[in-house]
């Protein structure tokens, strides 16, 4: 009974890992969540976004590498590959490229207004199972999401809510996060930003009935504006497993094109 | 005295010749110098993503200088050469084609950004 438990517990975290590859490396201004925003650093640059997960089951570094480019203002595509090393307690260390994933971003909704904009767009990304057996999960999967924001000079509200379809009957999920933005530097040109991003991301597991919700803090240093740096700190609210201790996440984003 | 008086005249001739010739290059200066314009944008919410808009204009418009994006007030100047013909039309393509929606465009013979900011 434990043992089969403990199967199941590895098929979820990698899962979720495998999530975290296509889901949470490719996002605008928020450190976690999706941003609405196809424009500076999110149009044309190279992201890393270095991520230690903590469980009970052991330590998993994942480290992607995502290459957003705008083909017009309103139309974006983009590349994930994720490298993936894992300490497991119980083991040997292991590692290996992870999924590889396309997006593609068409933004839907474009309302501004002086010194503050709304903005709407619909993401798709494909993730192949192309990555080490060991370090990542051998399905495809398909995300259709929907990201909003509403940014302004004093504070940003940014929403985003997916649905992830998994092959070979593994559970389909949810994926749902908010995010509050708040600047801690004066708003100007050339940027030097000091933001602090409050967070909640949340996945839900269908078929199995397991749910993961985060609390997630985290600050952004923007020194120009082609180089960003970022850290942030995931701590489970809600876990169903019960094997999720923490995940720490630091990166920076680099615009290049 | 009549010493005086020749040396006065000439002095005058001499400092209305000069003057002259200083305005003549300076209205010549004025002709061949710069034409300054102010851009009011929409949608400038954040600094980081405003890099599109200097991008885009720098890679438009030669002999740009003095740029300033001021994201508090929602608005862009820059100087450019009065020989360089600037249209809203292409003003208008540059700032949506940045991401950001373009709004009153004025053209001056002086600069904008610091007369306002002095006010």
């Amino acid at each position: 009974m434990k043992k089969t438990k403990l199967n199941f517990n590895h098929i979820f975290f990698a899962l979720w890992v495998f999530s975290l590859a296509s889901n949470s490396f490719a996002q605008g201004p928020p450190i976690i969540t999706e941003s609405p925003y196809l424009l500076g650093l999110e149009g044309g640059g190279i992201r890393t976004f270095g991520k230690i997960v903590s469980t009970d089951l052991g330590e998993t570094y994942v480290q992607p590498f995502a290459i957003p480019y705008n083909l017009s203002t309103n139309f974006q595509i983009g590349v994930i590959q994720p490298f993936v090393t894992r300490f497991p307690k119980n083991g040997e260390n292991q590692s290996g490229f992870g999924n590889f994933s396309l997006f593609v971003k068409q933004m839907l909704v474009q309302i501004d207004a002086k010194a503050k904009t709304f903005r709407s767009l619909l993401k798709f990304t494909q993730t192949f199972p192309t990555g080490a057996s060991n370090v990542s999960a051998d399905v495809y999967s398909s995300q259709v999401m929907l990201v909003t924001g509403y940014v302004t000079l004093k504070y940003g509200l940014y929403g985003s809510v997916g649905y992830t379809f998994v092959s070979k009957n593994l559970p389909d999920n949810l994926v749902y996060n908010f995010a509050f933005g708040y600047p801690l530097l004066p708003q100007k040109y050339p940027p030097l930003q000091l933001n602090l991003y409050l967070e909640l991301n949340g996945q839900r597991f269908f078929e199995v009935d397991k749910n993961l919700l985060f609390f997630s803090p985290g600050l952004q240093l923007i020194t120009s504006s082609k180089l960003l740096f970022e850290t942030s700190v995931q701590i489970p609210i809600v876990d169903d497993n019960n094997i999720l201790k923490y995940t720490y996440s630091f990166g920076i984003r680099w615009l290049v094109f | 005295m009549k010493r005086i008086i020749k040396f006065s005249s000439m002095l005058l001739t001499v400092l209305f010749i000069v003057t002259s010739f200083s305005l003549q290059v300076q209205a010549q200066q004025n002709d061949n110098g710069k034409k300054y314009i102010k851009i009011d944008v929409d949608g400038l919410a954040c600094p980081f993503c405003a890099y599109g808009i200097e991008k885009n204009l720098r890679s438009n418009i030669e002999g740009l200088e003095n740029l300033d994006i001021n994201i508090e007030k929602g608005y862009v100047t820059f100087g450019f050469p009065k020989k360089t013909k600037l249209k809203d039309e292409m003003i208008n393509d540059i700032v949506k084609d940045a991401g950001f929606k373009p709004n009153k465009i004025s053209f001056s013979d002086k600069p904008f950004t610091k007369t306002e900011d002095k006010k």
